[in-house]
């Protein structure tokens, strides 16, 4: 079997990188190695015909410019909820909201820190100004220099600084800064600062940072993206595992999967990260000996689970209004607790998770579900015991301290742990620094990337899927002069 | 009373900064609060008969051409090598000098641009084009630099608690690898202490015309409008002064030497946020019989930095205690009696506040009594010869050189406080915002390169803004 491009993966990355060559008149075949597609927006069937989503809850950082192209509002994409708050659980047991409207958010935290509240406007203001400022570095494939010269004095102060330091440089509450270091996902790594900032960069909904939940959730979305897919005359074949890629040289030739088929193809996108890809699929060393001693090198120690707690009954949720997503740490300290327990293999003392409840404002969901995001786990637990039991345990309980007899109303649990999805999470400042086009191409001609790896940071975004497939068509077009 | 220059503190900083400015034939002054100079150069007898420099044995390299430039070795700075880490490794030693050979290229780098008047575009060039800036350090953890530099695991530990020296890192962080560039020891001894490579610089700036003013603390930098313009002492008397470099760090310059409704917002807040990591204590051991030892340090340690660093963090002493002994009086004979010996331990991940409160005379005892318990262990029959033990924390050595929390690096070791990100990174070099105030101590961005740089850099910096016309 011959077509123009093989897509692995079927996840948003994947979809988007074949619904864009499909459109450039490239013949595509898409593999997915589980039953469903849609990655970590995929729905995952359940004992009492649940449809939730298995990873991902909210949606932040789609590509506007995709939602265009693609004509999403008009194939059924609507927005149930298009802004949610940040519910932060404050020691002493009340809830703290922190909305859009800063003054509201403000005064919200005044109660708490006047100092904090004071400083949490300019907090937002210089953060989301020179978000704004970056935002074509980090939407286009070949940004120009970065614009404003005040703003790359505190682009260069913030290449070099922790998301704690900055935010222990604005704040003095603690829960405040643990609840925001959240979306740094590794705060005390140097540079994470800067996740903070393409965060901000983000839009959903026409709104600068703003976490969306779409109708149906992400899995409705995913959807609409297969529906397309399969419209335009994609082929997407399930239950596909790629066994390795066929290489002439450094030139892909095709793709080998489980069953021993082999495909050919001159171009490959994997939406894979790029150490399963050039270390797993291509043979030893292919990519050369620097770049895999690199990768050898670069795997992370924590990344982030998702877990969905099916209910009985809708929780209570003790003053958290259910549009708001909610953000569990305790301190910010404890995310340099996370670090070292991970290195060893080992849950740390305090889970730091964000909380949504899909379905207290999604009816149509048909199923209570609690979707509890957490980061900082070990990707290699201690002598390969699985964590899933031990990590359900420590959620369900962290979780009462807030949600009175939530045990007894789970019905179902489905786990998506970091061991699992294998995605390069984590952050790194070499990542989010360099460019789409230096993140999507390998050293391999003809394989690009078109996933989470290929972003600045691990996000369900479709960027990297649709310039991926711009650079893809320009290489088949060299390769194959019409 | 009028100067070019007044430079407030006599360390090695300020002191190279005195005698670069007066041998270029500008007036000035240095103001000590101590009634000698030196600042960590500092020796003195610890018990009858026994000397040793306290704070530390050897201090950072100085780049070869300050050395030559205030002719130190005329004025009697005679260093002697101290014995390194690596006599016998090959690797460390050539890694050893690899690091070293990349810090005297930067710091080459930083003091040629120092010297050159700036124009509108002139910080981000320097800053983009500065050697080490390049070379994205501020990413890699440290244990990964050692892993791809040294094959071997015992020189890749002794290497690693050669750098970690008096210090609290964990190793795997990103950004750690800065601690091989902001070494504290690497120039050797000098011979009578480090007190007489003090004198020598004090000689070099005296011969060259440089007042001195010991034992009166400054307590003002005066501003006029948002310029010094000079000091106030202690006793109320008035220095006027076109420029006026700090060698304290950063914190202390801007806490103590200024009102702080006085200062302007960026001033203010760069103040706030800037950290520091103390975490040295020395251990000065007297003994009545030379040690069965080797000449250079011996590290004694079974505990992981990362393991110290997790300890030091949360306001406890790590046990075991990270620590490093040197037969000092084997190299300087001159410190220790005919037939006695000097030993000196420096202990790492020490914190300035233990989680319990301060420092008090009994947490002290029990500490320099678990230190002496594991030199014992580590070195059987060494504890018997002890005559005496003096033990130095933290809070002391806040206390004898005024640098904040006791940290002799004047500020953390991390990504956004080193090379341009150190000091005021809208500024360069030792330059502040504050316009005739200059940062010459470890706190500026040259700082941590080696001694008497960020000295030699705020005085040229000085000698450009001044014969430049900017400060009148």
């Amino acid at each position: 079997m011959r077509v123009d491009a093989i897509v692995i993966g079927g996840g948003v990355g994947g979809l988007v990188a074949s619904l864009y060559l499909r459109r450039a008149g490239r013949s595509v075949l898409l593999l997915e190695a589980k039953d469903t597609p849609g990655g970590v927006c995929r729905t995952i069937p359940s004992t009492a015909g649940l449809n939730v989503a298995g990873g991902a809850a909210t949606l932040f950082a789609i590509d506007p410019r995709m939602i265009e192209e693609l004509d999403f509002l008009n194939k059924g994409l609507t927005f149930t909820v298009r802004d949610m708050p940040l519910a932060i659980s404050w020691p002493n047991g009340k809830t703290l909201l922190l909305g859009r409207d800063l003054h509201q958010a403000a005064q919200a935290i005044a109660a708490y820190s006047a100092t904090d509240a004071q400083n949490y406007r300019r907090y937002r203001q210089e953060l989301f100004a020179l978000a704004r400022a970056l935002r074509p570095w980090w939407w286009e494939d070949a940004p120009g220099p970065v614009a404003p010269r005040n703003a790359r004095a505190l682009l260069e102060r913030l290449e070099a600084t922790s998301a704690a330091a900055y935010l222990n440089g604005w704040f003095e509450s603690d829960a405040l800064k643990a609840a925001l270091a959240f979306d740094a996902v590794a705060p005390y790594e140097p540079g994470s600062a800067l996740a903070l900032v393409w965060r901000a960069a983000q839009e959903m909904c026409g709104r600068q940072g703003a976490h969306a939940i779409p109708k149906g959730g992400p899995a409705a979305f995913a959807g609409i993206l297969i529906a397309l897919a399969k419209a335009s005359g994609v082929e997407i074949r399930t239950g596909a595992r790629v066994a390795r890629l066929i290489l002439d040289g450094a030139e892909v030739q095709g793709v080998e999967l489980k069953s021993g088929e082999k495909v050919l193809s001159r171009c490959v996108l994997s939406s894979l990260s790029r150490r399963a890809t050039l270390l797993d699929l291509a043979p030893t060393a292919s990519a050369g000996f620097a770049e895999t001693q690199r990768l050898m090198r670069s795997a992370p120690h924590t990344g982030e689970a998702h877990i969905t707690l099916v209910l009985d009954a809708a929780p209570d949720l003790d003053g958290m209004p259910a549009n708001a997503r909610a953000v569990i740490a305790e301190r910010l300290e404890c995310w340099l607790d996370t670090d070292s327990s991970a290195r060893q293999g080992q849950l740390p003392d305090e889970l730091m998770m964000e909380v949504v409840v899909p379905t207290a404002i999604e009816p149509e969901l048909g199923q209570r579900a609690l979707s509890v995001a957490v980061r900082g786990l070990p990707t290699v637990p201690k002598e390969g015991r699985p964590v899933s039991t031990q990590l359900a345990e420590r959620v369900v309980s962290t979780l009462e301290r807030r949600m009175r007899n939530l045990r007894a109303h789970i019905t179902g649990i489905h786990f998506d742990l970091p061991t699992e999805n294998r995605r390069d999470t984590g952050f790194s400042v070499s990542r989010i620094l360099s460019s789409y086009r230096a993140r999507i191409a390998t050293p391999l001609n003809g394989l690009f990337l078109c996933g989470s790896a290929a972003e600045p940071m691990d996000a369900v975004s479709g960027r990297a899927g649709r310039l991926a497939a711009g650079m893809a068509h320009r290489w088949l077009s060299q390769r194959t002069p019409s | 009373m009028r100067y070019d220059v007044a430079i407030i503190g006599a360390g090695t900083n300020g002191l190279a900064a005195a005698a670069t400015l007066a041998r270029a034939g500008f007036s000035v002054a240095v103001f000590e609060r101590a009634e000698h100079v030196g600042g960590r150069c500092a020796t003195r007898e610890f018990h009858p008969g026994f000397r040793a420099s306290p704070f530390c044995d050897e201090i950072a390299p100085i780049p070869a051409v300050i050395f030559r430039a205030l002719d130190l070795a005329r004025h009697g700075a005679i260093f002697m090598p101290a014995g390194g880490q690596f006599e016998t490794d090959l690797a460390g030693d050539r890694f050893q000098a690899e690091i070293c050979k990349r810090i005297a290229v930067h710091s080459a780098y930083v003091l040629k641009i120092a010297k050159q008047p700036r124009t509108r575009d002139w910080i981000g060039r320097t800053v983009a084009s500065a050697p080490l800036h390049k070379e994205s350090w501020s990413g890699l953890s440290l244990s990964d630099v050692l892993e791809e530099a040294l094959p071997d695991e015992n020189s890749r530990a002794r290497a690693l608690a050669a750098t970690l020296e008096g210090r609290a890192a964990d190793p795997h962080r990103g950004g750690s690898a800065l601690h091989l560039l902001a070494p504290r020891a690497g120039s050797g001894m000098t011979m009578g202490g480090l007190v007489t490579f003090a004198g020598a610089l004090h000689a070099s700036a005296h011969a060259a015309g440089a007042a001195f003013s010991l034992g009166l603390e400054v307590s003002d930098v005066q501003l006029a409008k948002r310029r010094a313009t000079g000091l106030r002492l202690a006793d109320g008397t008035e220095i006027e002064a076109r420029a006026v470099i700090s060698t304290l760090d950063l914190k202390r310059t801007f806490l103590a030497m200024f009102a702080w409704k006085e200062l302007s917002e960026a001033v203010a807040s760069r103040t706030s946020v800037f950290r520091h990591a103390a975490a040295t204590a020395r251990l000065l051991l007297a003994l009545d019989a030379p040690p069965d030892l080797p000449e250079g340090p011996i590290s004694v340690s079974s505990c992981s930095a990362a393991q110290a660093h997790a300890a030091w963090r949360i306001g406890t002493v790590p046990d075991p205690l990270p620590m490093t002994l040197r037969w000092v009086s084997a190299a300087d004979p001159r410190l220790a009696p005919v037939g006695k010996a000097v030993l000196t331990v420096t202990l790492g991940a020490i914190p300035y506040q233990l989680f319990d409160g301060a420092w008090t005379n009994e947490k002290r005892i029990a500490l320099r009594e678990r230190a002496l318990a594991q030199i014992e262990t580590a070195l059987p029959g060494l504890s018997a010869q002890v005559l005496a033990a003096e033990l130095i924390v933290p809070p002391d050595i806040e206390e004898a050189l005024g640098v904040t929390q006791g940290d002799l690096d004047g500020g953390e070791i991390a990504p956004d406080q080193m090379f341009a990100q150190r000091g005021f990174a809208q500024c360069d070099a030792a330059r502040t915002p504050i316009d005739g105030l200059y940062l010459g101590g470890r706190s500026a961005p040259a700082g941590p390169l080696g001694s008497c740089i960020a000295g030699v850099v705020a005085a040229h910096a000085v000698m450009c803004d001044l014969v430049g016309g900017r400060l009148r």
